[in-house]
């Protein structure tokens, strides 16, 4: 560069202005001066008015139109004066450049790695700083020539700044990426260096891979971000050397730690690699970056996670469990074995539990409910748990539960092959829970309980045999008044038909219907009788259920209402008839008790009993001894029965039994209580409860089958066996999961009533006769 | 007669085409109305009952349980067993084109030998005589006389290749034309009397028409069987308790 001292106003740096009339060898002499300046020695500064005359001098020589006879070195062809003059100073430019990107060329050969990315990050700095002020310096070559150039489609022509651009990645950056990869190799070995956990000069990092994206140039548009040099050159050989990277170090990790050292380690890693990105690479390699991290730390060893993911289950590994569930998400079909053995696990864990109580017990028999109901909800709080914190509530996980939750509730230990047992043990449990003095008498806790119970509920497949029990023993505590509370008895029957709906619990909220109604009806009657009798020295306690609602059978004897109290079982008899006028009244005998007063012994008492043991004891008002056959004749209560109650008032020493078949009243009678309970259960009455019920859902199933089929086959018109048995299945199994054979059943007694015939020529398909 | 004779043969051992006989050789409605008187009912003047069913069947030497008389009953539209309709009996024998006890046996033996052989014929017979054996006012047949229709049709029908077996190859399956698969056989037959008698309840018009699919169907070993097919109950139980006797 030739520099003459000079200090006229028109000198600036070395060089005169020269004169809008100066020809190209002049002008791009004191312009090259100008921009070498910028590009080399910023630092020294620019004087403002030696930055106003070189944009002065280059904004002169393109708007003069004086024609220079000049080469044509971008190849154009035949121009006007202004566009060569463009050309002339955007040749030398390049020219220009070319030169100074040699030098840098030159100096960078002897560097290698992190000395290499020093010298060309520093470089880089200054070039597209300089380049910058040379592309304002030149903004009205710009704005009419290149522009006007690339309007007409010579898309190499680029504005000054990114014409600087091309030529460093054609000149410099190709060229020492050309010597084996030199430039991205030096960052891929100080990633690796970090990755062994040293310290690395990120920022030296960032800048060399930001230059890599800068240099990436949209033919069409150069404003637009285009990062094929970044993905060519920096991104594929780095998702390359990850991948490479990762594989040896997660086989020769797990060659020397356990599966749970590994999810930590995994975990770190996939972390690490997701910071690097913010860190120093473009946010566009995160993803292809996540997914191979993914596919070498996590599908590349998720047999492994796989099989030791039992082991955690076993030593309830919460954290490590977490791990995997939050590693095993990120890849497609990672969870669904882990979703398959924990349904297997939750299995286990539940018949294991029912096993052990039913060992205990040493029979499956006489399982107590409430052990049997705190046992199946311990694993099931345990594994929901699990569920929530260890797999984050996930759905997939939540169904495995439910799946296997609904198996081991249904069949265990203690239910054998009967399908009934579970829902059966369940009713019994929510009676005990409702029945007054229950241990669980505090409120909360009795509320806490039934929605427990309902969590089993819900799994219970025969829900109608849960009904058919609860309904039982819901009419047992109304009629003899044992229950805990309205309000409790209220609030399961709210939750059942939430569960189940309406029809579910109809009856249930008919019986208490009933009880309110029998409530009142008792007082107006009693309010009647006063008026109009005055011998009302029985208190007499009245409730009429509905036939329909309760599961109650009337005394399959009959029985002579003994005479004490033929009087009011006759007023009332007849004030019902007034009252309900063609409603006919089935007195429950069997189902009555009564208080009674003795006068008989020296301690005045009152027996509480069964109407059978009244009528018995009643008819001792007239003699001190009766025989067996003078007592069923007396009472018409059958032999066996009439034989049990006897019994029992023979035990409580009310009787006395010496001679056989003769029962004598015994006037020694003592008790240390005045109230004297003699109304205990009679032992064929229990045992028979629960076949009574399981029969009435027998029937009820066949029914319900068969109502359901017609149903379908009235709507469908003809249907294929098989599509019936499975829309049967489907419609029903809200209620109990009916069996093959039965529907089979169904269908044939249908078929024999002609409700449905095989449609003709045809095995398998059936149609709805009309 | 002679021509009557000839005109018999040519209608059975020709072509369709001879089955129309020429008004020459036509059955005779005279006649036919008095063969049918000589065995009418003495109180239903256009009824035979059974007492001249025995004396026909007599005269034409058949037994009267012979199962000839299964499809007779088909072919002349007899509703109840052992009770022939003039009118249907009369006409009958006009399509069938005999008016003379010795016109009639050559055709019984043909239709003996059409029911021994032909499928759909046998199927349309053995429906047909679910009605026959039942009784009046009931929808299921008793054990017993379920068991008499069977044992005249199932071992006939078994020999004579109108129950064959069927191989169960479904559309569009190959059949290896090698394995001939064997079906239900004689013996069978003997089972599912064992079976129903062991079980003791009534045989439904579902079951019976339902068995005769099930012959022809069903493998020797019974194998082939699809428990959740819409198979009636009886014969879902009938299959375990052949597999169970097939073991032993």
């Amino acid at each position: 560069m030739s520099s003459s001292a000079s200090s006229s106003s028109n000198v600036v740096g070395g060089l005169q202005m020269p004169p809008a009339s100066a020809d190209l060898a002049k002008t791009w002499e004191f312009l090259e001066e100008g921009v070498d300046h910028i590009m080399t020695k910023l630092q020294t500064g620019v004087s403002y008015s030696k930055y106003m005359s070189l944009y002065t001098v280059a904004y002169n020589y393109c708007t003069s139109s004086k024609m220079h006879g000049t080469s044509d070195t971008v190849g154009m062809g035949n121009r006007t004066g202004a566009n060569l003059m463009g050309s002339d100073l955007y040749n030398n430019l390049i020219r220009y450049f070319v030169a100074h990107l040699k030098t840098l060329r030159d100096h960078s050969d002897s560097l290698q790695d992190e000395d290499l990315l020093r010298y060309y990050g520093a470089e880089w700095d200054r070039y597209t700083t300089g380049a910058n002020y040379i592309n304002r310096l030149f903004t009205y070559l710009n704005r009419h020539w290149v522009k006007r150039e690339r309007d007409e489609g010579r898309k190499n022509v680029y504005p000054v700044y990114t014409l600087a651009l091309v030529q460093w990645r054609t000149n410099f950056f190709q060229y020492i990426q050309n010597k084996n990869t030199k430039l991205a190799g030096a960052i891929l070995r100080l990633i690796e260096i970090q990755r062994n956990g040293d310290t690395i000069d990120q920022g030296l990092v960032k800048k060399v891979v930001d230059s890599f994206v800068s240099l990436g140039l949209d033919e069409n548009d150069t404003n637009k971000a285009c990062l094929d040099v970044y993905k060519e050159f920096f991104e594929t050989p780095f998702l390359e050397t990850t991948e490479k990277y990762y594989k040896q170090e997660s086989e020769a990790f797990l060659a020397a730690n356990s599966v749970s050292e590994y999810l930590k380690k995994a975990e770190e890693r996939l972390k690490e690699e997701e910071d690097r990105v913010d860190r120093y690479l473009n946010t566009s390699t995160r993803k292809a970056l996540v997914s191979k991290c993914e596919h070498v730390l996590i599908r590349e060893h998720s047999d492994l996670m796989w099989d030791s993911f039992q082991s955690l289950l076993d030593f309830d590994k919460d954290e490590d469990l977490q791990r995997m569930y939050a590693l095993l998400s990120r890849i497609p079909e990672g969870l669904e074995p882990l979703r398959k053995k924990f349904e297997e696990h939750v299995k286990n864990a539940g018949l294991t539990a029912i096993s052990k109580l039913v060992g205990e017990g040493d029979n499956a028999e006489s399982v107590d409910p409430k052990a049997y109901v705190d046992t199946l909800l311990e694993v099931h709080r345990k594994n929901s748990e699990t569920v929530a914190r260890s797999f984050r509530g996930e759905a997939g996980f939540v169904a495995s539960l439910d799946k296997a939750c609904r198996e081991f509730v249904n069949r265990n230990a203690a239910t054998g092959n009967s399908s009934t047992k579970s829902p059966e043990l369940l009713a019994k449990h929510a009676d005990l829970l409702l029945r007054k003095n229950n241990k669980m008498a505090e409120e909360v806790d009795l509320e806490g309980a039934l929605n427990r119970l309902m969590v089993l509920f819900k799994y219970i497949e025969d829900k109608d045999v849960f009904q058919t029990f609860y309904t039982t023993k819901l009419s047992k505590r109304l009629i003899h008044g044992v229950s805990a509370s309205d309000e409790s008895e209220a609030s399961m029957i709210s939750k059942l038909k939430e569960a189940c709906g309406f029809e579910y619990t109809n009856k249930l909220q008919r019986m208490f219907t009933d009880m309110s109604l029998s409530k009142d009806l008792t007082d107006s009657f009693k309010e009647r009788m006063q008026q109009n009798h005055d011998d009302m020295d029985i208190s007499f306690g009245v409730m009429v259920l509905g036939t329909n609602f309760w599961p109650l059978n009337p005394p399959e004897h009959g029985f002579i209402v003994p005479a004490p109290i033929q009087p009011t079982y006759e007023r009332f008899q007849k004030y019902y008839q007034t009252k309900h006028s063609g409603r006919k009244l089935t007195w429950l005998w069997n189902y009555s008790k009564n208080e009674m007063r003795t006068n008989y012994l020296n301690q005045k008492y009152i027996f509480m009993t069964s109407s059978y043991q009244m009528a018995v004891l009643t008819q001792y008002n007239a003699a001190m001894t009766y025989s067996l056959q003078e007592l069923e004749a007396a009472t018409a209560i059958s032999k066996d029965i009439l034989g049990q109650v006897l019994a029992l008032l023979v035990k409580a020493k009310v009787l006395i039994n010496e001679e056989k078949e003769q029962y004598d009243l015994n006037p020694g009678f003592k008790s240390k209580k005045i109230r004297v309970n003699l109304n205990l259960p009679i032992k064929a009455e229990v045992k028979q409860e629960s076949t009574d019920v399981l029969k009435t859902v027998d029937e009820d199933r066949k029914y319900v089958i068969q109502a359901t089929i017609v149903r379908i086959m009235k709507a469908r018109k003809t249907m294929k066996n098989q599509q019936l048995i499975q829309e049967v299945i489907a419609q029903i199994s809200q209620r109990f999961s009916p069996k093959i054979p039965d529907i089979k059943k169904a269908i044939e007694t249908l078929l024999e009533k002609d409700y449905i015939e095989r449609v003709e020529g045809t095995r398998d398909t059936f149609a709805y006769v009309a | 007669y002679k021509r009557l004779e000839i005109a018999v043969d040519a209608y059975f051992n020709g072509p369709p085409a001879a089955a129309t006989p020429t008004s020459s050789s036509a059955p005779s409605t005279a006649k036919l109305n008095t063969l049918f008187d000589q065995y009418k009912d003495p109180d239903e003047a256009d009824t035979i009952k059974v007492d001249g069913t025995l004396r026909w069947c007599e005269d034409l030497g058949i037994e009267a349980d012979d199962v000839v008389t299964l499809a007779l009953a088909l072919e002349l539209g007899s509703k109840e067993l052992g009770t022939w309709a003039k009118k249907n009996w009369v006409d009958g024998w006009k399509r069938l084109g005999a008016d003379s006890l010795e016109g009639m046996k050559p055709v019984l033996r043909t239709l003996s030998n059409k029911l021994a052989s032909d499928a759909d014929y046998f199927h349309r017979v053995y429906n047909q005589a679910f009605e026959l054996a039942k009784a009046e006012g009931q929808r299921s047949l008793t054990i017993d006389s379920a068991q008499a229709f069977w044992e005249m049709l199932l071992p006939f029908g078994l020999r004579g290749g109108a129950l064959s077996h069927v191989s169960s190859a479904v559309d569009g399956e190959d059949v290896d034309m090698d394995s001939t698969e064997e079906g239900f056989q004689e013996k069978h037959v003997k089972w599912w009397f064992d079976f129903l008698n062991q079980r003791g309840k009534g045989v439904t018009k579902d079951t019976w028409q339902m068995l005769y699919e099930f012959i022809r169907s069903i493998d020797s070993k019974f194998t082939k069987y699809d428990m959740e097919a819409a198979w009636p109950s009886t014969i879902d139980d009938f299959v375990e308790y052949a597999k169970t006797r097939a073991a032993q």
